[in-house]
């Protein structure tokens, strides 16, 4: 069996800035084989010499050829130096791991996702996904915040006519506003106020910063949803991967194995901080 | 063919079996370290020489689980060469077979905890390449110290498995038990004779002698059943902070616990990042930045959190994940506090109610 410690080299074929301290890569292995990742999926990511990073895998381009993106934003030392990396230097990659999105019990039920921030990353992952098998799914809604104008994220899809053409409906929000800005002001819960959602046909997902999931988790139930319905991704600080290095504990949910991905069921009456 | 499980080691052929064993496993075993200037401890160390064997102690300070996951241990090396990115997995297999001699029961539960951790669900190949290399000739306990109390959570005095073989001191000879077809089959050297009735006699009463000592000790007189479902409920109880506020959160308890295993991975390089290492060092769940993530945000900032996350991930959340408590009783973090903190006391105050 392969060494599950052992990252296999990659490099980075393209790097593409998408906001301020925000850069997508796509990458592809050394030695070419399959790749492919469940929607909330992630891997980890590793800077010989720097360390290794968890980040969800945005967009599977190749699965045959295993080219893939990860959407990473600059926040401590090792993504630092990997936003700083150009294309063709060599990184290395361990993965997918994680549960992912429960895309067979979205089947037949209508989906709402919900993203804050660098969030959208893993959540648009899910879109693509379910808009790429939209005959499965029922109405599809898309929640999204940023901080500024300027820190939105994917814009070529948040902003596309396409995608909302194939059925994908996509509300914005911005904390601060600039003066070009005509869309709406607010945190992203906000937006729960302005779409029409049924708790009893709809299954959420929601991936952002920790107390966006707070504060969507409880307006949610305050709608009426299920927590078996609600699905949140939550961010730790993975090392090991495997569930042995203790750092991604809730209680004993090891995020890195039970996880990304909780419904609010799954971390009902845990012990240690959930948000 | 007869299949010896117990026979007797006489103290005189004691040497010839560790003789044997020698030539075919390298020893690792309790030996006596510190000089006249410094602090003198027993240690898991390789064993050469029979005298350097100090198979009388009561307990060591790092417990055995470093011989299989180390305090700091390369995973592998990274280095570029001629312009391309090589990786050397450092994982290796020990050329010999080891035999671990007169390890207490309290450790060998406390091995076969962590073999669930490193095995259940991705088989750690650090760990397994010297954990499957090893053979366990155990020991029974002669003097628990004043903070054992295996008996308490069900890990001693005595051994139901996890060795290949099992000995007990009966003064001038010890009764020598099979847990392992391995160990059945190491019985049959002409170094052992036969055990009689009156043997098996003689190490229950020991095992009793033992037992009632650990149930003398008043520290001991609580009870972990029901445990499980008292700390469920009891997560915010105030008799907590009366424990947490005490601790100094320096990590010394889940140094020298049997059974903590949380580790970081950290790389190393030389100034030119070319060439470098990637390891895993121990870490502990009570240190501040241990559950921090990107940008500063920590799960558990509030020193009772982390202190209340280290009692429940040995006592409540490995019975879930591993269907067995992860304390042993081995007594070192009651032993290596310098606080003070004596977990049994929280855990019988927080029973009784």
């Amino acid at each position: 069996m392969r060494n599950p410690y052992l990252p296999e080299l990659a490099v980075i074929e393209d790097v593409r800035e998408e906001a301020p301290g925000v850069k997508t890569f796509t990458i592809s292995f050394k030695k070419e084989k399959e790749f492919d990742a469940k929607p909330g999926q992630f891997v980890q990511v590793s800077v010989f010499g720097y360390g290794e990073f968890p980040a969800s895998v945005s967009k599977i381009i190749d699965r045959g050829k295993g080219r893939f993106q990860v959407t990473v934003r600059r926040m401590g030392k090792v993504t630092t130096k990997f936003l700083d990396l150009p294309p063709n230097s060599v990184i290395g990659i361990r993965g997918p791991r994680g549960n992912g999105y429960p895309i067979d019990k979205m089947e037949g039920r209508n989906v709402l996702m919900i993203a804050g921030g660098i969030g959208l990353t893993s959540i648009r992952s899910l879109a693509l996904y379910l808009l790429d098998n939209r005959n499965k799914y029922g109405d599809l809604k898309l929640l999204y915040g940023a901080r500024t104008p300027s820190e939105l994220l994917f814009k070529d899809f948040i902003l596309s006519e396409e995608v909302r053409r194939k059925g994908l409906e996509i509300l914005l929000t911005v904390d601060e506003p600039d003066e070009k800005w005509r869309g709406k002001v607010g945190v992203v819960t906000k937006l729960l106020d302005e779409v029409k959602v049924d708790p009893r046909t709809t299954i959420v997902a929601v991936c952002g910063p920790s107390p966006m999931l707070r504060f969507a988790s409880e307006k949610l139930i305050g709608l009426g949803f299920s927590k078996d319905d609600v699905f949140l991704s939550f961010e730790r600080r993975m090392q090991c991967g495997i569930g042995v290095c203790g750092h991604c504990m809730i209680s004993h949910k090891r995020v890195c194995l039970d996880g990304p991905v909780f419904s609010l069921r799954d971390v009902e009456g845990v012990l240690d901080r959930v948000f | 063919m007869v299949i010896f499980m117990k026979r007797i080691l006489d103290k005189r052929k004691f040497e010839d079996f560790f003789e044997f064993l020698r030539a075919h496993y390298d020893a690792i075993g309790p030996t006596r370290m510190g000089t006249a200037t410094t602090y003198a401890h027993v240690a898991f160390n390789y064993v050469r020489k029979i005298d350097q064997l100090e198979l009388k102690y009561q307990t060591t300070i790092i417990p055995p689980k470093r011989l299989f996951l180390p305090d700091n241990e390369a995973l592998f090396s990274f280095k570029k060469r001629d312009g391309e990115m090589v990786l050397e997995d450092l994982s290796r297999k020990w050329d010999r077979k080891n035999v671990l001699l007169g390890i207490h029961p309290c450790d060998v539960v406390a091995l076969s905890r962590l073999d669930k951790v490193f095995g259940e669900v991705y088989r750690d190949p650090y760990y397994w390449n010297r954990r499957e290399n090893t053979i366990i000739v155990a020991l029974t306990c002669d003097e628990p110290g004043e903070h054992c109390f295996c008996n308490v959570v069900g890990a001693g005095p005595d051994l139901e498995k996890g060795y290949d073989l099992l000995m007990t001191d009966l003064g001038d000879r010890y009764l020598v038990e099979a847990g392992s077809e391995l160990g059945a089959s190491l019985l049959k050297i002409d170094v052992f004779r036969n055990a009689t009735p009156e043997d098996e006699r003689d190490r229950e009463e020991h095992l009793r002698r033992v037992r009632e000592r650990l149930e003398r000790n008043e520290k001991n007189r609580f009870k972990v059943e029901g445990l499980a479902e008292v700390l469920r409920e009891k997560y915010n109880d105030v008799l907590w902070d009366e424990y947490w506020r005490r601790c100094a959160t320096c990590g010394s308890c889940t140094m020298v616990c049997p059974t903590c295993h949380c580790f970081a991975i950290i790389d190393r390089a030389g100034v030119n990042q070319v060439e470098g290492k990637r390891s895993r060092v121990w870490d502990s769940c009570l240190f501040e930045r241990f559950a921090q993530i990107a940008g500063g945000l920590n799960f558990r900032e509030e020193r009772g959190s982390r202190f209340k996350h280290r009692i429940y991930d040995k006592f409540l959340y490995p019975v879930i994940m591993y269907g067995a408590p992860f304390c042993v009783g081995c007594g070192r973090c009651i032993k290596f506090c310098w606080c003070g903190i004596d977990i049994r006391d929280a855990l019988r105050r927080l029973m009784e109610g």
